[in-house]
């Protein structure tokens, strides 16, 4: 137990680091580390400086997280150690994101980068052929999701009331209650529901519009778009089916092997290590594909796109009043990002807010035995 | 294929993205028949106002350049090996008229001018020639 509470914010953390610096390195090159430079500073030492400083910043976080894991879980504070160290992780590795591109960002601005160059606005006028989302992956977690449901459904009437719904990081029952429909299905409602949300998910990613880069050829842009829809619709579904998997198996080793304690325990770590095994696996695909369309050929230079640095706040947040689209795709990671300066992409932002909190608050609410 | 607008340019968005489709009929790299984003789409990609796009569009139409219905989207209607639009020279000598005004008025020469209007011809023909042997 202590070996666990040892190894999973390190590992955690340490695969988190690896993502965070594979996605910066999928972006096109006139963006290092979220802020646009025209192509002739691209390379410039500034920028590589800081792009390593920013490599350097992450594994330093990750040095003082990985000690304060050792130094928590010495205390014997085992929830803690697991929990503070990643979230940590994660607020620091903003903070050395924000600091490392701040350097590019006055250099750009004192050194006038964008003075004189010709920018384009760019648009693929011919829509490129749809992504076709993978459906495998949905019907294996549809399947497996069936195969869990049945095996309830016969186990049902044989269940003790009340039934045992909360372990303890060992793995020993410390909740019960009234069995229940929801109190026996209950995983599997929310493992369905997962499952489907992220099966459309990857629907929507395989129709995503990629904005294009003007420094890119036509046949560049193709293969981004080509390259960004299938990375995302492909990994969207793999999760919904790893998370089907995953909540089948810690509920179907609860029901079939009710005694074996360690069982539960082991399932939600094999649940965490194959989503960061899709997730990078995906990533690192997309990044070998996404080669070609990062190479910049001096010979037959396209025009720089516009500096729109201004409604980027941070490199992460986007703000644009007069830009129509609500969605559009991420500057810095994967996936989209909602325009903050139209109504609509304010209200959905405030909405998913609202919905991590209260899942916040109904996780702490239920850990603590409401 | 790629649209660059220059929004730095004193020619308005929508005139320079009705200038490049019209190109782009012109020397073949859009095939009559060949599908084109939607206008929504257009604006959503170049992160402008969708009006802008339509504007274009709009202009496209009228020339009889593009077709929109409501099943297809807009497909490119003519291609330069069709039948010439009928009442098409009507309007566009007096805009040539302008045009070659200009120039004698800035001091080329009638050959320079003659010389610059067949070359531009002959490229566009070339690039005609060169995307029907290699279909996009």
């Amino acid at each position: 137990m202590t070996a666990f509470v040892l190894i999973f914010s390190p590992v955690f953390t340490a695969l988190f680091g690896v993502l965070f610096a594979a996605v910066v390195a999928l972006r096109p090159p006139g963006l290092p580390l979220s802020v646009r430079v025209p192509q002739s500073h691209a390379n410039d030492p500034i920028v590589l400086t800081a792009v390593r400083r920013f490599r350097w910043g992450l594994a330093l976080v990750w040095v003082v997280t990985a000690a304060l894991t050792i130094g928590l879980a010495a205390l014997g504070q085992s929830a803690l150690a697991i929990a503070l160290p990643v979230l940590l992780y994660a607020l620091l590795s903003l903070v050395v994101l924000v600091l490392s591109r701040r350097t590019i960002i006055r250099a750009k601005r004192e050194g006038d980068w964008f003075a004189g160059v010709p920018v384009r606005m760019s648009a693929q006028l011919t829509p490129p052929a749809p992504h076709h989302a993978p459906i495998v992956w949905p019907a294996l977690a549809i399947i497996v999701l069936a195969v869990s449901t049945a095996v309830d459904v016969a186990a049902y009437p044989t269940l003790p009331n009340p039934i045992p719904v909360h372990f303890t990081l060992s793995g020993a029952a410390d909740g019960w209650a009234t069995k229940s429909v929801w109190s026996v299905f209950g995983l599997l409602i929310i493992g369905a529901f997962v499952a489907v949300l992220l099966a459309a998910l990857s629907i929507v990613a395989s129709r995503y519009t990629v904005r294009t880069q003007s420094d890119d050829t036509a046949e560049q842009a193709a293969l981004r778009t080509r390259v960004q829809r299938g990375m995302l619709s492909s990994l969207l579904s793999q999760l919904s089916f790893v998370i089907a998997l995953g909540i089948s198996g810690i509920d179907l080793s609860r029901r079939l092997l009710p005694g074996v304690n360690w069982i539960v325990a082991a399932s939600s770590i094999a649940l965490i290590v194959l989503i960061m095994v899709v997730v990078i696996s995906n990533v690192a695909r997309g990044r070998r594909q996404l080669v070609a369309a990062n190479v910049r050929d001096p010979q037959n230079a396209r025009p720089d796109p516009v500096d729109d640095d201004e409604h980027w706040k941070g490199g992460l947040l986007y703000w644009n009043r007069d830009d129509p689209a609500v969605v559009v795709p991420r500057r810095f990671g994967l996936g989209w990002t909602f325009n903050l300066g139209r109504p609509a992409g304010l209200a959905v932002t405030a909405l998913l807010l609202l919905a991590v909190a209260a899942a916040v608050v109904t996780i702490i609410l239920v850990a603590h035995g409401r | 294929m790629l649209i660059d607008i220059d929004p730095d340019s004193e020619s308005p968005l929508y005139q320079q993205l009705h200038d490049q489709v019209v190109e782009a009929i012109a020397d073949g790299s859009l095939q009559p028949g060949e599908a084109l984003a939607s206008v929504r789409l257009l604006a959503t990609q170049f992160g402008i106002n969708a009006a802008t796009v339509g504007k274009g569009y709009d202009l496209l139409r009228h020339e009889g350049l593009v077709r929109t219905n409501r099943r297809s989207g807009s497909v490119v209607a003519r291609g330069p090996a069709d039948e010439q639009t009928p009442g098409f020279e009507s309007g566009w000598t007096p805009r040539l008229r302008t045009l070659l005004a200009e120039a004698v008025a800035h001091g080329m020469a009638d050959a320079t001018i003659r010389a610059t209007t067949d070359s531009l011809l002959t490229e566009f023909a070339a690039r005609r020639a060169d995307s029907e042997r290699t279909p996009s």
